[in-house]
């Protein structure tokens, strides 16, 4: 099943690369891609895929959540671009640390997370230590939305994506 | 007509945040607060160039134009996922390096515009 | 439209110049490697606005990606080398380096540290 995977992925990068569409090329490209595939075919997706179904139902709520994270970005970029541009950035600035502990279980679901909290508005991850965040925050309110005891609302986005919380 | 003024609107808004992230870096007063600044501003902006780029490639469509269409949202979308990681990578190695931090000069209560509720909970919580 | 492109890559330009300002006066290390990595996400942009320019996307556009992968690689390499060499660096400040370490710098049960007035400051 994997093997599928990673060889439709292989051979959609070659014909997007290559950009002919001859008998030669495309030869060359089932070719390599089937070496690739042969080669690591349990690198790009982990063995124990799930079924097919549970797949693209995940993919569909992960476009959901990209839906979510591209209006935070939005948010996050008018802030610091407001920030900078502002007369005296120092009077806004609030710089600090926090520390929050996480009841995600998977690591991609942890990727995720610490990705899409560097994106959100004023919050930069500093470090992972298994499951205990650093976060560093510009300013006070940014980091008001993740201090809290109970999990923020990204936390229960991403849950909800890949480990089938509620929302 | 349509897509030229679309392209301009774009072009420029990525340009305003462009802007934004280098007057940032050259601004605020920490390294921790410049990785802020580099770190955001640059996914969106760039995503703003690249989709004008795209609209404007689109314009006199074929099937090379195409392919330069998938190429770039590949571009938008390898930026998506490596400019985070990139930024933490920095952000990492300069916590590892103990960089200067930098808090505000005084909790004087000057600003009491600034001063929200947030601001008091959070005093709460650390005592 | 030939002529805004012109001047939207001379405005990109102008922005790397000052950005360049934090490249070379950076304070530390990190900051010129932060610097460093702003003008190749800018220097992306700029070669696909150039391939705008000259009429030639396709070939321009290959290079851009090529560019993008090799800044990201770079970055990730020079930040993960001087992350490694660090200890090394800071050998002489060893104390305070763990009485700042992170679970040092906040309180057991606290969600929040290194507030404003900074009894829990790194340094």
């Amino acid at each position: 099943m994997s093997a599928i995977f990673t060889f439709g992925v292989m051979f959609g990068f070659w014909i997007v690369f290559s950009g002919k569409f001859d008998i030669f090329h495309l030869g060359m490209g089932v070719l390599s891609s089937a070496l690739v595939t042969w080669l690591s075919h349990d690198l790009l997706f982990d063995g124990h895929t799930k079924k097919l179904r549970a797949t693209l139902i995940q993919i569909a709520c992960f476009i959901r959540y990209m839906a979510w994270l591209s209006r935070q970005i939005i948010v996050a970029n008018i802030h610091i671009a407001g920030l900078a541009l502002s007369l005296h950035p120092t009077k806004h600035l609030d710089p600090r640390l926090i520390r929050f502990k996480t009841s995600l279980k998977t690591e991609f679901a942890r990727f995720v997370l610490a990705n899409s909290i560097t994106l959100t508005p004023g919050t930069v991850t500093v470090r992972i230590k298994d499951d205990v965040f650093y976060v560093h925050a510009i300013t006070a309110q940014s980091a008001g939305d993740l201090a809290g005891r109970t999990p923020s609302e990204m936390e229960r986005w991403v849950a909800w994506v890949f480990e089938g919380g509620t929302l | 007509m349509i897509i030229d003024i679309l392209v301009i609107t774009m072009m420029i808004t990525g340009l305003v945040f462009f802007t934004g992230t280098t007057v940032g870096i050259i601004r605020f007063p920490d390294f921790y607060t410049r990785v802020h600044a580099a770190g955001k501003g640059d996914t969106l902006s760039t995503v703003m160039f690249l989709g004008a780029m795209s609209l404007y490639i689109l314009r006199d469509f074929s099937g090379e134009s195409l392919l330069t269409f998938i190429k770039l949202i590949l571009i938008v979308l390898y930026i998506f996922i490596a400019s985070p990681t990139a930024t933490h990578a920095i952000i990492d190695a300069g916590y590892e390096f103990r960089v200067p931090y930098w808090t505000r000069p005084s909790d004087k209560p000057s600003n009491e515009d600034d001063a929200t509720d947030i601001n008091k909970t959070m005093e709460d919580i650390s005592i | 439209m030939e002529h805004f492109f012109i001047g939207m890559g001379v405005s990109i330009l102008f922005l790397m110049l000052c950005n360049l300002y934090r490249v070379v006066a950076g304070p530390t290390v990190i900051d010129r490697i932060l610097g460093v990595n702003v003008i190749g996400i800018k220097t992306t942009v700029l070669i696909i606005l150039l391939g705008t320019i000259d009429r030639r996307v396709e070939m321009y556009i290959d290079i851009a990606l090529g560019y993008a992968l090799l800044n990201f690689i770079t970055t990730i390499a020079v930040a993960r080398f001087y992350q490694r060499i660090a200890p090394t660096v800071n050998s002489d400040k060893k104390e305070s380096l763990h009485s700042a370490s992170p679970s040092a710098l906040i309180d057991e049960g606290a969600a929040v540290a290194g507030s404003a007035g900074g009894k829990g400051e790194i340094k």
